[in-house]
């Protein structure tokens, strides 16, 4: 009797921990188009995972999610390598073009919820919203217009049933953690780019036991998604340094009396448009992720101070208008860019109350704009740094304006006893991983293989102040074209 | 016939110039934020004499397409062309017009 009861009690509890442990598994993982690197092919496999929208109530709604894997040539690969991308409000499913890292490892993309997948958080009228009101883009009522767009459309998902609570940080290391079950390793390495990096530090700070090696390239530490404008001016004297060192006949005073000269005798229009030195500093803080386009942005404040000619600059105005409102999955933006949220400060008027030549531009637009947004946030604990002993690299560049590199040497590697950091001279946040890519991919790869660090693959870089093409005379040149993209912006 | 056809096609032409000169000067003293008077001519004398110009013709060849009267394309070419031209210019005159005029008056 005793055994029979045993044998019953063992049955039901085997039978129910099969109904509650759910197995986890990508589906319809197939081979997908070979990706080639330097003429070389790689496997690569796509499938999807189904996960829970809510991870601490696994039995209710799910939503989909990209998974893609590029196989290495090795036969016994190393750890492999978890990609998390930069934004937020963009995809994480990229191919890598780092055939180094790829002798082995595989490069392990999986979709970020919110951005991919089956519930993507994309808004036509946020974006529309982010144009602005009556060519002031940071006034007042273009703010609260973006603000309103932003509770609107958060009534518009809660009506589709969808929980923005649950599109946060923390559920995307949750999904990762579930493909990283699901393919079966016990350690893997991280791979990160600019927003991608807080990912990869919550990873390291939710499931440290998991991981090997993390890289972090243009390192965003906890407190830093709103971007600094001091240290964008201060980024801005580094670059009038080295204009000064050489001659350049259009170079006269600095870079920022320029700004401030084009800003304060900036006409009404240039030919029949308004112009919006909001969306012109916004552009400029954009382009400044590249030297390349910095220099080009630099030399249009410099014709509009020097010679009235405020062609390159309305061409600015007019691609922020193309590229920057519908550049971006917002939703996902406001959600994952909450996380620094702190509700005792009233964003609009601190970042308002600036008086640096740029201000806060893109900052308060975000901040102070679809701060209506907030509807909570990561944990408090996931907020602050800690210590850490994952094998940490950290790259970064001493022109980047997005993720100035002494925030992390200030504010992580003191938490970080096995981490290093390398700081690229003459470069910007998207410079590192395109300037010298062959470097780039040979530190990150010889990183992840063995933990050396070789910094002397690098070359010093001098600028060259010449820009590749002016845009005063692009805006001239093709001023039918403007005209019509003008018109029909 | 022929010489009706001719002094239209004259007369269309007249016209164009005209607008042309007049958007040319419109333009050029009208205009903010190019760089001054020189910036301002060049690019209005691109713009108004030869990308508009040329747009006219293009607009025209592919309006000649359409059947109108058992005309030959050839005919219905240049007609079209002239009138797209002036139709161009005209609206570019008005845009011009009240530009000048949001100018002068700080507007």
């Amino acid at each position: 009797m005793t055994r029979i009861c045993l044998l019953a009690v063992t049955l039901f509890l085997f039978t129910t921990s099969l109904i509650f442990s759910q197995q986890s598994e990508i589906k319809n993982l197939k081979r997908g188009k070979d990706h080639e690197i330097d003429k070389q092919k790689f496997t690569t496999y796509e499938g999807y995972i189904v996960v829970p929208e809510n991870w601490s109530n696994p039995t209710a709604k799910t939503i989909q999610l990209p998974v893609f894997i590029i196989k290495s040539k090795s036969k016994q690969p190393a750890e492999p390598v978890f990609w998390f991308t930069g934004g937020p409000g963009a995809s994480n499913i990229r191919k890598t073009k780092n055939a180094e890292l790829l002798k082995n490892h595989d490069f392990i993309c999986v979709g970020y919820r919110g951005a991919d997948g089956s519930t993507i958080l994309k808004s036509k009228k946020i974006a529309k919203a982010m144009k602005g009101v009556n060519h002031k883009l940071l006034s007042n009522e273009s703010l609260d217009n973006l603000g309103v767009k932003a509770k609107e459309y958060l009534a518009e998902l809660k009506k589709e049933g969808i929980d923005i609570s649950q599109y946060t940080i923390m559920e995307v290391i949750e999904d990762v953690e579930y493909v990283r079950k699901a393919l079966g390793y016990e350690k893997i390495n991280l791979f990160s780019g600019s927003y991608g990096t807080r990912v990869a530090l919550l990873y390291s700070y939710k499931y440290p036991e998991v991981l090997k090696r993390s890289v972090m390239n243009g390192v965003n530490p906890p407190g830093h998604f709103v971007w600094s404008s001091q240290q964008t001016e201060h980024i801005l004297d580094i670059y009038d340094s080295l204009y000064k060192s050489q001659n350049l006949p259009d170079y006269k005073g600095s870079i920022k009396e320029a700004m401030k000269k084009s800003f304060e005798k900036m006409p009404k229009r240039w030919s029949f448009f308004k112009l919006d030195p909001d969306k012109i500093k916004t552009t400029t803080f954009a382009l400044m992720f590249q030297k390349g386009s910095a220099i080009m942005t630099f030399d249009a404040y410099f014709s509009a101070a020097n010679r009235n000619d405020y062609s390159g600059l309305y061409l600015l105005q007019l691609a922020y208008d193309y590229l920057i409102p519908s550049g971006s999955i917002h939703g996902d933006l406001f959600q994952k860019g909450c996380a620094d949220f702190d509700t005792s400060i009233n964003y609009r008027e601190k970042l308002k109350s600036d008086n640096t030549v740029l201000g806060y531009n893109m900052a308060l637009l975000l901040m102070g704009g679809a701060s209506s947004w907030y509807n909570g946030s990561i944990p408090e604990e996931y907020k602050k740094v800690r210590m850490s002993q994952t094998e940490t690299l950290m790259i970064g560049s001493n022109l980047d304006v997005s993720t100035p590199p002494e925030n992390a040497t200030k504010e992580l590697l003191p938490f970080l006893p096995n981490g290093r950091q390398v700081i690229l001279k003459n470069m910007s946040h998207q410079d590192v991983s395109s300037l010298q890519a062959d470097s780039y991919n040979k530190l990150v790869a010889g990183y992840f293989d063995t933990g050396v660090v070789n910094e002397s693959l690098f070359h010093y870089d001098e600028i060259d102040f010449k820009p590749a093409k002016r845009f005063s005379s692009l805006a001239k040149w093709y001023y039918p074209v403007v005209l019509i993209a003008s018109i029909f912006k | 016939m022929e010489s009706t056809e001719k002094s239209e096609k004259l007369k269309y032409l007249q016209i164009g110039g005209l607008l042309i000169v007049i958007n040319i000067l419109l333009f050029s003293f009208f205009t903010e934020g190019l760089g001054g008077l020189k910036e301002n001519f060049i690019v209005a004398l691109y713009t108004v004499a030869i990308c508009f110009t040329l747009l006219a013709f293009i607009l025209g060849a592919m309006v000649a397409l359409l059947p109108f009267n058992k005309l030959p394309y050839k005919k219905k070419y240049w007609r079209a062309s002239l009138l797209s031209n002036l139709f161009i210019q005209a609206v570019f005159t008005c845009c011009l017009v009240w530009l000048s005029i949001i100018t002068i008056f700080d507007l």
